[in-house]
């Protein structure tokens, strides 16, 4: 079952390698499609009513089911390791970063289904091809499981359930990049790309989704850490980092309501000079890419670098 | 997002030298929450990067100053100025105690001034805006359709909203409908959490009972609780357990406990993921130690001395396994060799100390023989090295994993090991006037540990278990074998429910304010144009939304590109 799991992850890995080029492919038509219409516009032979380019739908249909043969293959991967490990997958990195890859790609299809925000996958399958390659770098022998995170239920719900939640920050993270490559609301810089309306509209769906699942896994590893550690809260590394991570999407509702800016704070706006307080407004959306650096963070940098009660990378 | 609606109080404002309502509209201000979010994540974040105080050296200044001067080879000038701004103990300083401080008081002041103006907005929303506001909200549409006001009010009622006509004019009829207006309790909810989350933790803090404890098997019940009064709790280990798999693989901790109150005792096993409940306290498993002997010493009189453990407290030293084979191919040794002397070489330092020992094995010849190999070892290149010597043979120098010869002996050095070493101080019948002994506890060659004290006689003392050993001096030693200790976690909490139901409001509140998808519309019909204008909180599409009702109502003009497929 190891090697087959290890065989499916890699063919998981080719359809992963394809859907990018193909979604590639599916933006640059819409490309050829825009440079179309516009010549066919400076010879008089139609009216363009939109901004965007139209992409071609059958290299669209091409990439969604390259996406989903991806997330068919690492589920294959997945359930094969746990099969021949005998525990859910996820006490080290390698069975992590793969579980997480498939989580995205799952995820994806997911909002790309209830969006119709097909070429969002420009950004996010590469972060899934990039996951995988990364997943090839650690260690993948079958090892016995741990003492500390010998408790199947808690294993299973905390770390799925913080698993799908980076997963799902992670197509927010897709959307709030488009949007942000587009310049904000109301503009489009790139006729191939997504609206900015629509993308930030994708990611601020994905966040409702992920906000509170990364609150409920951590609530759940506060109470797996009571009923170990003794303890609920401890501010090891790892929890703390989820911590922040969850601060800078609470960060993000705020800037949205109070229009993205500390500056004008009363108490603030006397401190910081008016050319500073009219010129700095980031948007909100720049809290999602911030929030997703510290889920790169809080997954890679804490448990490869930062020593703590979470270190089961096994590398 | 503009608010159309009429103000129903005149904000607050900071007016003249009045502190407190400066102070109170600063603690509302969402822009100041962002800062405090801000700032607390930035905190947090810098706990996670620079490395922070253990907890067992907070109340310890030599410990402190201890690891102070090790961060100092990654911080090198920055320590002093590190520490004095409490970046080595981020989560115990007094600013970030402070930080959480300010923000729960910000939480309590803007739950407790949204609740007004909450229960308003859901039980007495403005039903009419000024005309104006059709033309100039965020989200809005307008489209002609058939009908009137009579298929805007059918279509909203069958998406879920209360409708209300609300004003008729000549030339036009205005319509308010609002969709789930309850659900803007959620915020209030998910808010007065981190208020439970508070009363949590300051339960936590100040009610709670936190101890750890070391106890061996063998040892007396332990008791935990300061107070020797009738209410005092023993615990005792029974038995304390490592599981090892067939590869090596730790696999297991678990201990048996007994936890006795007055005539009372439960006997309960407490492991890594299931703590043991006794008393209304939780024992959790901690830690796991076996580098523990138990040794019994009495004086020449026959006295008992000593009756007790003997803690190596991880301490350790290295020492080499060997094998040895002789001519005819039996194994005559196999097992570590304790260190029975150091030679000391010509720094002052350890570096370059030479340790000494012995491999004593029956001889060839029989008849209770015994041959002995000295050997010697040091670490060279970070790697320990053995010299094996013999009195009519070359020697031979071995690397973990080699093997030589050394006269009709063949010796395999193994690998390194680690076995449990310390000095005592104190340890009757020392024949050094300080009292000063060494012990190791290395494992024989059937695998049973067996204590190795230099110091007690003229010559190194081997105590096999349960073998007394007199000494010229006339005490008498008895090692009883090495002894497994568990390291316990007692604790209450009263805290921890009040933070289950914290979380789970915030959970409901968050659950609440994202997925009822609360909406609120005014409507302007006239007989030519239909006027969509609202609020959505959730949703950045609302506009579309609109556009969406007015295609459904057979408008042909409403739609903009991108409405039906997003991409």
């Amino acid at each position: 079952m190891a090697d087959l799991s290890i065989y499916l992850f890699w063919t998981g890995l080719a359809f992963a390698g394809m859907a990018v080029l193909v979604y590639v492919a599916y933006v640059a038509s819409a490309t050829l499609s825009l440079r179309r219409y516009a010549a066919q516009t400076e010879a008089g032979a139609v009216t363009v009513t939109g901004a965007s380019g139209t992409p071609g739908a059958g290299v669209g249909r091409l990439a969604t089911t390259l996406t989903a043969l991806t997330s068919a293959a690492l589920m294959g991967a997945v359930a094969a390791r746990w099969a021949a490990v005998e525990h859910p997958p996820l006490s080290n990195l390698y069975e992590f970063t793969v579980a997480f890859a498939m989580a995205i790609v799952v995820a994806y299809l997911a909002f790309e289904a209830a969006s119709g925000l097909r070429r969002a996958g420009v950004v996010a399958l590469p972060i899934v091809a990039a996951m995988l390659l990364i997943a090839t770098r650690f260690p993948s022998e079958v090892t016995p499981l741990v003492p500390a995170l010998q408790n199947a239920r808690l294993l299973t719900l905390h770390v799925t359930v913080i698993m799908a939640s980076y997963a799902v920050l992670t197509v927010a993270f897709c959307g709030a990049a488009i949007y942000l490559a587009q310049g904000g609301e109301g503009q489009r810089r790139f006729g191939w790309l997504p609206g900015a309306e629509a993308a930030g509209d994708l990611a601020h769906r994905a966040v409702l989704v992920g906000f509170p699942l990364l609150g409920l896994g951590i609530a759940l590893g506060a109470w797996w850490a009571n009923d170990a550690w003794g303890r609920y809260w401890g501010w090891d590394p790892k929890e703390t980092s989820a911590l922040v991570t969850w601060l800078s999407i609470v960060a993000y509702f705020h800037a949205r309501a109070g229009s993205g800016s500390v500056a004008g704070a009363p108490g603030i706006r006397k401190l910081v000079p008016e050319r500073v307080r009219r010129g700095w407004r980031p948007d909100p959306m720049w809290w999602l890419v911030v929030m997703w650096a510290l889920v790169m963070f809080t997954y890679f940098g804490v448990n490869l670098w930062v020593s703590g009660l979470h270190s089961y990378a096994g590398v | 997002m503009s608010i159309p609606v009429r103000r129903l109080e005149a904000p607050l404002r900071p007016g003249g030298l009045d502190p407190f309502r400066f102070l109170w509209q600063l603690l509302t201000n969402v822009k100041f929450a962002l800062l405090l979010v801000g700032t607390a994540g930035l905190a947090g974040l810098v706990g996670v990067v620079v490395p922070q105080l253990p907890a067992p050296m907070r109340g310890n200044p030599a410990a402190r100053a201890a690891w102070l001067e090790l961060q100092r080879e990654d911080f090198g000038a920055f320590t002093d100025p590190f520490d004095r701004l409490g970046l080595f103990d981020v989560f115990h300083s007094w600013w970030f105690t402070a930080l959480w401080a300010l923000i729960i008081v910000a939480v309590t002041v803007c739950t407790v001034s949204r609740f007004l103006p909450t229960w308003r907005s859901v039980h007495r929303p403005p039903k009419t805006v000024a005309s104006r506001y059709f033309e100039s909200a965020h989200h809005r549409a307008e489209f002609s359709h058939q009908g009137g006001a009579a298929a805007v009010e059918r279509l909203l009622a069958k998406k879920r909203y209360r409708v209300e006509r609300v004003k008729s004019e000549s030339d036009a009829e205005y319509l308010f409908a609002e969709r789930y207006p309850w659900s803007h309790y959620g915020t209030f909810l998910s808010h007065l959490a981190l208020l439970m989350l508070l009363v949590g933790g300051l339960l936590t803090v100040f009610a709670g009972f936190d101890r750890t404890l070391v106890v061996a098997e063998t040892t007396p019940a332990a008791p935990v609780l300061a107070d020797p009064g009738p209410g005092q709790i023993f615990v005792r280990v029974l038995d304390a357990v490592r599981g090892v798999d067939s590869d090596g693989n730790i696999v297991d901790y678990r201990s048996l406990i007994e936890v006795r109150r007055g005539d009372e005792t439960e006997r309960c096993t407490t492991t890594v993921n299931d703590p043991c409940s006794a008393f209304g306290y939780r024992v959790h498993q901690a830690a796991f130690f076996d580098d523990i002997g138990r040794l019994r010493i009495t004086a020449p009189d026959g006295r008992l001395l000593y009756d007790d453990i003997i803690d190596f407290e991880n301490r350790t030293t290295a020492v080499p396994w060997l094998r040895v084979t002789d001519a005819r191919g039996n194994v005559v040794f196999d097992q570590e060799t304790p260190q029975a002397a150091t030679e000391p070489g010509n720094q002052s330092g350890p570096e370059d100390d030479v340790a000494l020992g012995s491999v004593d094995f029956p001889s060839l010849a029989g008849g209770g023989a015994f041959a002995s190999l000295p050997v010697a070892w040091r670490v060279v290149e970070g790697e320990l090295r053995v010299l094996l010597l013999a009195n009519d043979a070359p020697a031979a120098v071995l690397s973990p994993g080699m093997a030589g010869t050394v006269g009709e002996y063949r010796v395999e050095f193994r690998k390194p090991r680690a076995i449990p070493a310390m000095q005592i101080d104190d340890m009757p019948g020392a024949v050094s006037g300080d009292g000063t002994v060494v012990a190791q506890m290395p494992a024989g060659r059937d695998g049973r540990p067996y204590l190795f004290v230099s110091g007690i006689d003229s010559d190194n003392v081997e105590l096999a278990v349960d073998q007394a050993v007199r000494t010229p001096g006339g005490y008498t030693y008895t090692f009883g074998g090495r002894v497994e200790a568990a390291g316990l976690s007692v604790r209450r909490d009263p805290g921890d429910t009040f933070i289950w139901v914290a979380v789970a409001m915030a959970m409901a509140g968050l659950s609440i304010t994202f997925y009822v998808p609360r909406r609120r519309l005014w409507v302007k019909v006239t007989p030519s144009r239909t006027y969509l204008a609202g609020m959505a909180e959730r949703t950045t599409r609302f506009g579309r939304e609109l556009r969406l009702i007015g295609a459904e109502l057979g408008a042909r003009d409403v739609l903009l590109p991108g409405d039906m497929h997003a991409d």
